[in-house]
Protein backbone atom coordinates (compact mmCIF):
# COMPACT_ATOMS: atom_id res chain seq x y z
CA UNK A 1 0.00 0.00 0.00
CA UNK A 2 1.66 3.52 -0.57
CA UNK A 3 -0.40 6.45 0.74
CA UNK A 4 -1.06 9.51 -2.25
CA UNK A 5 -0.61 12.14 0.24
CA UNK A 6 1.57 12.58 2.59
CA UNK A 7 -1.08 13.85 5.01
CA UNK A 8 -2.31 10.17 4.52
CA UNK A 9 0.43 8.57 5.98
CA UNK A 10 1.27 10.83 8.65
CA UNK A 11 -2.49 9.82 9.82
CA UNK A 12 -1.39 6.12 9.58
CA UNK A 13 1.37 7.17 11.70
CA UNK A 14 -1.25 9.21 14.42
CA UNK A 15 -2.16 5.43 15.50
CA UNK A 16 0.54 4.50 16.77
CA UNK A 17 1.98 8.09 17.96
CA UNK A 18 -1.19 8.40 20.03
CA UNK A 19 -0.46 4.61 21.59
CA UNK A 20 3.17 5.95 22.77
CA UNK A 21 1.95 9.13 24.17
CA UNK A 22 0.18 7.57 26.88
CA UNK A 23 3.21 6.38 28.54
CA UNK A 24 3.49 9.26 30.04
CA UNK A 25 7.24 8.37 31.95
CA UNK A 26 8.09 6.95 28.42
CA UNK A 27 7.61 10.02 26.71
CA UNK A 28 8.71 12.41 29.30
CA UNK A 29 12.16 10.08 28.96
CA UNK A 30 12.83 11.01 25.68
CA UNK A 31 15.54 13.67 24.86
CA UNK A 32 16.16 13.26 21.67
CA UNK A 33 13.84 12.01 17.94
CA UNK A 34 15.68 11.10 14.55
CA UNK A 35 13.11 11.03 11.78
CA UNK A 36 14.75 8.65 9.23
CA UNK A 37 13.19 9.10 5.95
CA UNK A 38 11.49 12.20 7.67
CA UNK A 39 9.45 12.99 4.08
CA UNK A 40 7.13 16.08 4.47
CA UNK A 41 7.92 16.51 7.94
CA UNK A 42 4.76 16.19 9.77
CA UNK A 43 5.90 13.00 12.13
CA UNK A 44 8.88 15.20 13.31
CA UNK A 45 6.52 17.95 14.07
CA UNK A 46 4.49 15.59 16.09
CA UNK A 47 7.75 14.85 18.31
CA UNK A 48 8.58 18.89 18.49
CA UNK A 49 5.35 20.06 19.92
CA UNK A 50 4.93 17.11 22.19
CA UNK A 51 3.29 18.13 25.43
CA UNK A 52 2.80 16.25 28.67
CA UNK A 53 -0.67 14.66 29.01
CA UNK A 54 -1.40 17.05 32.50
CA UNK A 55 -4.10 19.30 33.15
CA UNK A 56 -1.61 22.61 32.28
CA UNK A 57 0.27 20.88 29.72
CA UNK A 58 4.38 21.44 29.47
CA UNK A 59 6.08 20.96 26.13
CA UNK A 60 8.34 17.64 26.21
CA UNK A 61 10.98 20.25 24.37
CA UNK A 62 12.19 16.38 22.39
CA UNK A 63 15.09 17.67 19.88
CA UNK A 64 14.05 16.33 16.80
CA UNK A 65 16.53 15.51 13.88
CA UNK A 66 15.06 14.85 9.93
CA UNK A 67 16.71 13.27 7.60
CA UNK A 68 15.44 12.70 3.63
CA UNK A 69 17.08 12.79 0.13
CA UNK A 70 15.38 16.17 -0.31
CA UNK A 71 17.34 19.29 -0.14
CA UNK A 72 15.40 20.74 2.19
CA UNK A 73 12.31 20.00 4.92
CA UNK A 74 9.02 21.88 2.77
CA UNK A 75 7.22 22.68 6.07
CA UNK A 76 5.44 26.28 6.70
CA UNK A 77 5.87 25.74 10.53
CA UNK A 78 9.10 24.97 11.54
CA UNK A 79 10.25 24.68 15.19
CA UNK A 80 13.28 25.74 17.15
CA UNK A 81 13.86 22.11 18.68
CA UNK A 82 13.52 20.90 14.39
CA UNK A 83 16.72 20.18 12.70
CA UNK A 84 16.79 18.69 9.20
CA UNK A 85 19.62 17.03 7.20
CA UNK A 86 19.79 16.00 3.21
CA UNK A 87 20.90 12.33 4.00
CA UNK A 88 20.66 8.91 2.91
CA UNK A 89 19.25 6.59 5.23
CA UNK A 90 20.52 3.73 3.88
CA UNK A 91 24.15 4.89 3.89
CA UNK A 92 26.42 6.23 6.98
CA UNK A 93 24.96 9.15 7.53
CA UNK A 94 28.18 11.31 8.62
CA UNK A 95 26.56 14.61 9.28
CA UNK A 96 24.53 13.10 12.44
CA UNK A 97 26.06 12.80 15.87
CA UNK A 98 24.91 9.26 17.71
CA UNK A 99 23.25 8.60 20.51
CA UNK A 100 18.94 9.01 19.77
CA UNK A 101 16.23 7.79 22.18
CA UNK A 102 14.06 7.25 19.47
CA UNK A 103 14.55 6.28 15.75
CA UNK A 104 11.18 6.86 13.81
CA UNK A 105 11.52 5.31 10.49
CA UNK A 106 7.58 5.01 9.32
CA UNK A 107 6.34 4.26 5.27
CA UNK A 108 10.22 4.43 4.30
CA UNK A 109 12.36 1.68 5.15
CA UNK A 110 10.97 -0.19 1.83
CA UNK A 111 13.48 2.01 0.22
CA UNK A 112 16.26 0.56 1.66
CA UNK A 113 19.09 -0.94 -0.22
CA UNK A 114 21.20 -2.69 1.93
CA UNK A 115 18.30 -3.37 4.61
CA UNK A 116 20.26 -5.54 7.74
CA UNK A 117 23.52 -2.79 6.77
CA UNK A 118 21.23 0.18 7.43
CA UNK A 119 19.53 -1.14 10.37
CA UNK A 120 22.93 -2.17 11.89
CA UNK A 121 24.18 1.24 11.25
CA UNK A 122 20.95 2.94 12.71
CA UNK A 123 21.99 0.46 15.85
CA UNK A 124 25.18 3.29 16.29
CA UNK A 125 22.91 5.82 16.42
CA UNK A 126 20.66 5.00 18.87
CA UNK A 127 21.48 5.42 22.79
CA UNK A 128 21.85 3.29 24.71
CA UNK A 129 18.73 1.18 25.22
CA UNK A 130 17.07 3.23 22.78
CA UNK A 131 14.02 3.00 20.68
CA UNK A 132 13.32 1.93 16.84
CA UNK A 133 10.05 1.66 15.40
CA UNK A 134 9.79 0.87 11.54
CA UNK A 135 6.52 0.31 9.67
CA UNK A 136 7.00 -1.03 6.39
CA UNK A 137 4.11 -1.92 3.79
CA UNK A 138 3.56 -5.87 3.14
CA UNK A 139 3.82 -6.55 -0.32
CA UNK A 140 3.14 -10.12 -0.11
CA UNK A 141 -0.30 -10.70 0.56
CA UNK A 142 -3.82 -13.17 0.70
CA UNK A 143 -6.54 -10.81 -1.29
CA UNK A 144 -10.06 -12.28 -2.50
CA UNK A 145 -8.53 -15.69 -1.89
CA UNK A 146 -5.12 -15.12 -4.32
CA UNK A 147 -1.92 -14.05 -3.02
CA UNK A 148 -0.93 -10.72 -4.25
CA UNK A 149 2.52 -9.56 -4.80
CA UNK A 150 3.45 -6.37 -5.87
CA UNK A 151 6.51 -3.77 -5.70
CA UNK A 152 5.84 -0.11 -5.77
CA UNK A 153 9.22 1.73 -7.27
CA UNK A 154 12.06 2.17 -5.31
CA UNK A 155 11.62 -1.11 -3.39
CA UNK A 156 13.53 -4.42 -4.14
CA UNK A 157 12.08 -6.56 -0.78
CA UNK A 158 9.19 -8.13 -0.13
CA UNK A 159 8.79 -7.80 3.66
CA UNK A 160 7.27 -10.14 6.21
CA UNK A 161 7.01 -9.83 10.20
CA UNK A 162 9.65 -13.41 9.97
CA UNK A 163 12.14 -11.07 7.38
CA UNK A 164 12.12 -8.27 9.39
CA UNK A 165 12.47 -9.77 12.72
CA UNK A 166 15.22 -11.50 11.47
CA UNK A 167 16.75 -8.02 9.89
CA UNK A 168 16.02 -6.49 13.11
CA UNK A 169 17.94 -8.93 15.70
CA UNK A 170 21.16 -9.76 13.67
CA UNK A 171 21.38 -6.05 13.57
CA UNK A 172 21.63 -6.14 17.39
CA UNK A 173 17.90 -4.97 17.50
CA UNK A 174 16.24 -7.04 21.07
CA UNK A 175 12.94 -7.80 19.69
CA UNK A 176 12.61 -10.18 22.66
CA UNK A 177 11.57 -7.31 24.64
CA UNK A 178 9.76 -5.41 21.60
CA UNK A 179 6.42 -5.19 19.95
CA UNK A 180 4.90 -6.17 16.80
CA UNK A 181 1.89 -5.43 14.60
CA UNK A 182 0.83 -6.60 11.23
CA UNK A 183 -1.85 -4.64 10.18
CA UNK A 184 -3.98 -7.19 7.81
CA UNK A 185 -6.55 -4.37 6.89
CA UNK A 186 -3.79 -2.27 5.32
CA UNK A 187 -0.96 -4.55 5.25
CA UNK A 188 1.38 -3.01 7.20
CA UNK A 189 4.18 -4.50 9.63
CA UNK A 190 5.20 -2.46 12.66
CA UNK A 191 7.99 -3.49 14.98
CA UNK A 192 9.23 -1.50 18.10
CA UNK A 193 12.25 -3.05 18.99
CA UNK A 194 15.36 -1.73 21.64
CA UNK A 195 18.87 -1.63 21.18
CA UNK A 196 20.51 -4.47 22.35
CA UNK A 197 23.64 -5.21 24.41
CA UNK A 198 24.89 -7.13 21.26
CA UNK A 199 26.73 -5.58 18.41
CA UNK A 200 25.08 -5.96 14.89
CA UNK A 201 26.38 -9.38 13.61
CA UNK A 202 28.01 -10.93 10.36
CA UNK A 203 24.52 -11.18 8.60
CA UNK A 204 26.67 -14.37 6.79
CA UNK A 205 26.70 -16.10 9.74
CA UNK A 206 23.84 -15.12 12.20
CA UNK A 207 21.78 -18.22 12.42
CA UNK A 208 18.20 -18.62 13.87
CA UNK A 209 20.12 -20.78 16.75
CA UNK A 210 22.65 -17.80 17.51
CA UNK A 211 19.77 -15.14 17.79
CA UNK A 212 17.61 -16.93 20.45
CA UNK A 213 21.11 -17.57 22.81
CA UNK A 214 22.02 -14.08 22.46
CA UNK A 215 17.93 -13.41 23.88
CA UNK A 216 16.97 -11.38 20.73
CA UNK A 217 13.94 -12.70 19.96
CA UNK A 218 10.19 -13.45 21.53
CA UNK A 219 9.93 -16.35 23.49
CA UNK A 220 7.36 -17.61 20.86
CA UNK A 221 10.17 -17.27 18.50
CA UNK A 222 12.46 -18.99 20.57
CA UNK A 223 9.96 -22.23 20.71
CA UNK A 224 9.29 -22.37 16.85
CA UNK A 225 13.14 -22.13 16.12
CA UNK A 226 13.65 -25.21 18.31
CA UNK A 227 10.91 -26.98 17.17
CA UNK A 228 11.98 -26.94 13.25
CA UNK A 229 15.37 -24.90 13.12
CA UNK A 230 13.97 -21.86 11.55
CA UNK A 231 11.12 -19.35 12.65
CA UNK A 232 7.48 -20.50 11.26
CA UNK A 233 5.36 -17.31 11.13
CA UNK A 234 2.41 -18.94 12.21
CA UNK A 235 3.95 -19.77 15.49
CA UNK A 236 4.51 -16.59 16.73
CA UNK A 237 2.20 -14.43 19.40
CA UNK A 238 3.82 -10.78 19.87
CA UNK A 239 2.40 -8.02 21.74
CA UNK A 240 1.77 -4.54 20.40
CA UNK A 241 2.08 -1.48 22.28
CA UNK A 242 -1.40 -1.25 23.37
CA UNK A 243 -1.00 -4.52 25.89
CA UNK A 244 -2.90 -6.56 22.49
CA UNK A 245 -1.80 -10.02 21.84
CA UNK A 246 -1.44 -11.05 17.88
CA UNK A 247 -1.04 -14.87 16.91
CA UNK A 248 0.29 -14.62 13.29
CA UNK A 249 -1.34 -17.97 12.84
CA UNK A 250 -4.53 -16.22 11.83
CA UNK A 251 -2.87 -13.70 9.73
CA UNK B 1 13.91 -6.53 59.98
CA UNK B 2 11.23 -5.97 58.22
CA UNK B 3 11.59 -3.54 55.19
CA UNK B 4 8.41 -4.11 53.10
CA UNK B 5 4.79 -5.43 54.24
CA UNK B 6 3.56 -8.11 52.05
CA UNK B 7 0.59 -6.94 50.97
CA UNK B 8 2.54 -3.87 49.41
CA UNK B 9 5.14 -6.31 48.25
CA UNK B 10 2.42 -7.98 46.68
CA UNK B 11 0.77 -4.46 44.70
CA UNK B 12 4.97 -4.22 43.54
CA UNK B 13 4.71 -7.33 42.42
CA UNK B 14 1.26 -6.71 40.26
CA UNK B 15 2.63 -3.26 38.80
CA UNK B 16 5.58 -4.54 37.33
CA UNK B 17 3.58 -7.79 36.01
CA UNK B 18 1.41 -5.35 34.43
CA UNK B 19 3.95 -3.53 33.30
CA UNK B 20 5.14 -4.78 29.90
CA UNK B 21 6.43 -1.60 28.24
CA UNK B 22 9.71 -1.35 28.60
CA UNK B 23 10.07 2.25 27.64
CA UNK B 24 13.41 3.38 27.28
CA UNK B 25 16.77 2.95 29.56
CA UNK B 26 17.31 6.56 31.30
CA UNK B 27 19.85 7.97 33.09
CA UNK B 28 22.23 5.92 32.17
CA UNK B 29 25.33 7.89 31.41
CA UNK B 30 25.57 9.73 34.48
CA UNK B 31 25.43 5.71 36.14
CA UNK B 32 28.03 4.65 33.51
CA UNK B 33 30.44 7.66 34.66
CA UNK B 34 29.96 6.79 38.38
CA UNK B 35 30.88 3.01 37.45
CA UNK B 36 34.02 4.19 35.36
CA UNK B 37 34.90 6.82 37.96
CA UNK B 38 35.32 4.39 41.38
CA UNK B 39 35.68 0.82 39.63
CA UNK B 40 34.02 -1.04 41.25
CA UNK B 41 35.16 -5.05 42.00
CA UNK B 42 31.18 -5.33 42.63
CA UNK B 43 28.11 -3.67 42.40
CA UNK B 44 24.45 -3.91 43.60
CA UNK B 45 21.54 -2.41 41.71
CA UNK B 46 19.55 -1.95 44.68
CA UNK B 47 15.68 -1.58 42.73
CA UNK B 48 16.45 -3.24 39.71
CA UNK B 49 13.05 -3.60 38.67
CA UNK B 50 13.36 -6.09 35.48
CA UNK B 51 17.06 -6.01 35.27
CA UNK B 52 18.06 -3.90 32.59
CA UNK B 53 20.53 -1.56 34.07
CA UNK B 54 22.29 -5.03 35.42
CA UNK B 55 22.24 -6.31 31.66
CA UNK B 56 23.57 -3.29 30.56
CA UNK B 57 26.22 -2.86 32.60
CA UNK B 58 27.30 -5.95 32.44
CA UNK B 59 27.88 -5.51 28.74
CA UNK B 60 29.37 -2.61 29.31
CA UNK B 61 31.85 -3.92 32.05
CA UNK B 62 32.88 -7.00 31.91
CA UNK B 63 35.69 -7.00 33.97
CA UNK B 64 33.47 -6.15 36.94
CA UNK B 65 33.39 -9.24 38.78
CA UNK B 66 29.83 -8.94 40.22
CA UNK B 67 26.74 -6.91 39.02
CA UNK B 68 23.84 -8.06 41.03
CA UNK B 69 20.00 -6.55 40.96
CA UNK B 70 17.59 -6.61 43.73
CA UNK B 71 14.08 -6.06 43.96
CA UNK B 72 11.06 -6.99 46.18
CA UNK B 73 8.38 -6.47 42.83
CA UNK B 74 10.77 -8.81 40.81
CA UNK B 75 10.57 -12.36 41.51
CA UNK B 76 13.76 -13.05 39.90
CA UNK B 77 15.67 -10.41 41.62
CA UNK B 78 13.09 -9.99 45.30
CA UNK B 79 16.28 -11.95 47.56
CA UNK B 80 17.74 -10.08 49.78
CA UNK B 81 21.29 -9.64 49.17
CA UNK B 82 23.22 -10.46 52.03
CA UNK B 83 26.82 -9.97 50.73
CA UNK B 84 28.08 -6.02 50.77
CA UNK B 85 29.43 -4.42 47.46
CA UNK B 86 32.05 -2.28 46.19
CA UNK B 87 29.39 0.12 44.72
CA UNK B 88 25.86 0.64 45.18
CA UNK B 89 23.52 1.83 42.99
CA UNK B 90 19.57 2.91 42.86
CA UNK B 91 17.73 5.32 40.31
CA UNK B 92 14.31 6.34 41.53
CA UNK B 93 13.68 3.81 43.61
CA UNK B 94 13.58 5.12 47.73
CA UNK B 95 10.83 7.64 46.98
CA UNK B 96 9.12 3.69 47.12
CA UNK B 97 9.55 3.10 50.36
CA UNK B 98 7.05 2.28 52.38
CA UNK B 99 7.21 5.61 55.18
CA UNK B 100 7.00 3.38 58.04
CA UNK B 101 9.98 1.46 56.99
CA UNK B 102 12.02 4.47 55.59
CA UNK B 103 14.63 4.98 58.07
CA UNK B 104 15.70 0.83 58.68
CA UNK B 105 15.86 0.47 54.45
CA UNK B 106 18.28 3.39 54.18
CA UNK B 107 19.82 1.56 57.15
CA UNK B 108 20.08 -1.55 55.24
CA UNK B 109 21.44 0.35 51.98
CA UNK B 110 24.23 1.55 54.29
CA UNK B 111 25.13 -1.71 55.19
CA UNK B 112 25.09 -3.23 51.70
CA UNK B 113 28.21 -0.75 49.89
CA UNK B 114 31.59 -0.71 51.34
CA UNK B 115 32.80 2.15 48.86
CA UNK B 116 30.24 4.75 47.14
CA UNK B 117 27.05 4.74 46.23
CA UNK B 118 24.59 6.47 43.63
CA UNK B 119 21.22 7.44 44.25
CA UNK B 120 18.62 9.23 42.17
CA UNK B 121 15.49 10.39 44.26
CA UNK B 122 12.33 11.89 42.83
CA UNK B 123 10.71 14.64 44.33
CA UNK B 124 7.35 14.85 42.35
CA UNK B 125 4.76 12.28 42.41
CA UNK B 126 4.63 9.47 39.99
CA UNK B 127 1.82 9.57 37.29
CA UNK B 128 1.37 5.52 38.31
CA UNK B 129 -0.98 4.79 41.15
CA UNK B 130 -0.55 1.22 43.03
CA UNK B 131 -4.10 -0.65 42.97
CA UNK B 132 -5.30 0.39 46.17
CA UNK B 133 -5.30 4.00 44.78
CA UNK B 134 -2.38 5.38 46.45
CA UNK B 135 0.49 7.51 44.23
CA UNK B 136 3.19 4.96 43.61
CA UNK B 137 5.47 7.71 45.08
CA UNK B 138 4.64 6.85 48.45
CA UNK B 139 6.97 9.40 49.74
CA UNK B 140 7.17 12.86 47.48
CA UNK B 141 8.98 15.47 49.31
CA UNK B 142 11.81 18.31 48.72
CA UNK B 143 15.18 17.45 47.73
CA UNK B 144 16.61 18.94 50.71
CA UNK B 145 14.14 17.09 52.88
CA UNK B 146 15.69 14.69 51.29
CA UNK B 147 19.30 15.46 51.49
CA UNK B 148 18.95 16.01 55.31
CA UNK B 149 17.48 11.75 55.59
CA UNK B 150 20.17 10.16 53.54
CA UNK B 151 22.82 12.39 55.74
CA UNK B 152 21.56 10.83 58.69
CA UNK B 153 20.65 7.41 57.63
CA UNK B 154 23.83 6.69 55.64
CA UNK B 155 26.39 7.03 58.57
CA UNK B 156 30.05 7.41 58.29
CA UNK B 157 29.04 8.31 54.75
CA UNK B 158 30.23 11.56 53.06
CA UNK B 159 27.98 13.13 50.23
CA UNK B 160 30.59 14.38 47.64
CA UNK B 161 28.29 15.36 44.89
CA UNK B 162 24.77 16.79 44.93
CA UNK B 163 22.42 17.81 41.96
CA UNK B 164 18.88 19.08 41.77
CA UNK B 165 17.90 18.06 38.04
CA UNK B 166 14.90 18.71 36.24
CA UNK B 167 13.88 14.97 34.78
CA UNK B 168 10.99 17.35 33.01
CA UNK B 169 9.30 20.45 33.48
CA UNK B 170 8.01 20.83 37.63
CA UNK B 171 9.82 17.37 37.62
CA UNK B 172 12.96 17.99 40.16
CA UNK B 173 15.19 15.04 41.20
CA UNK B 174 18.32 14.68 43.81
CA UNK B 175 21.29 13.23 42.29
CA UNK B 176 23.39 12.05 45.23
CA UNK B 177 27.06 10.25 45.62
CA UNK B 178 28.17 8.92 48.57
CA UNK B 179 31.42 8.05 49.54
CA UNK B 180 32.48 5.90 52.70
Amino acid sequence: MKFIHPGDSHRHSLETLNQLYEYDDFMASIKTVLDLGCGSGEDLTWWATATTRDEKAEPLNIQCTGIDLASELLLTNRHKNMFYHQADFDGNIPSIPSGFDVLWCHDAFQYAQTPVKTLSNWWNLASTGGMLYIAVPQTINFFRGQFDYHLPSGSYYHYTMVSLMYMLATAGWDCRSGFFKQDSAESWIHAMVYKSVHKPLDPKTATWHKLVELNLLPETAARSIYGHNYLRQQDLVVPWVDHSLMSMALK
Amino acid sequence: MTLITPDYQNSLKQLQKENKFKGLLVKYDPVRDFVKKYQPESILDYGCAKGRLVEQLKADFPEIRVIDGYDPGVPEFESIPLNSYDCLISNDVIEHFEPEFLNQSLQQMNALFSRSAWLIIACYPAKKSLPDGRNAHLIIESPAWWRERVAKCFTDCCIVYNEVVEFAAGKPELRLILER
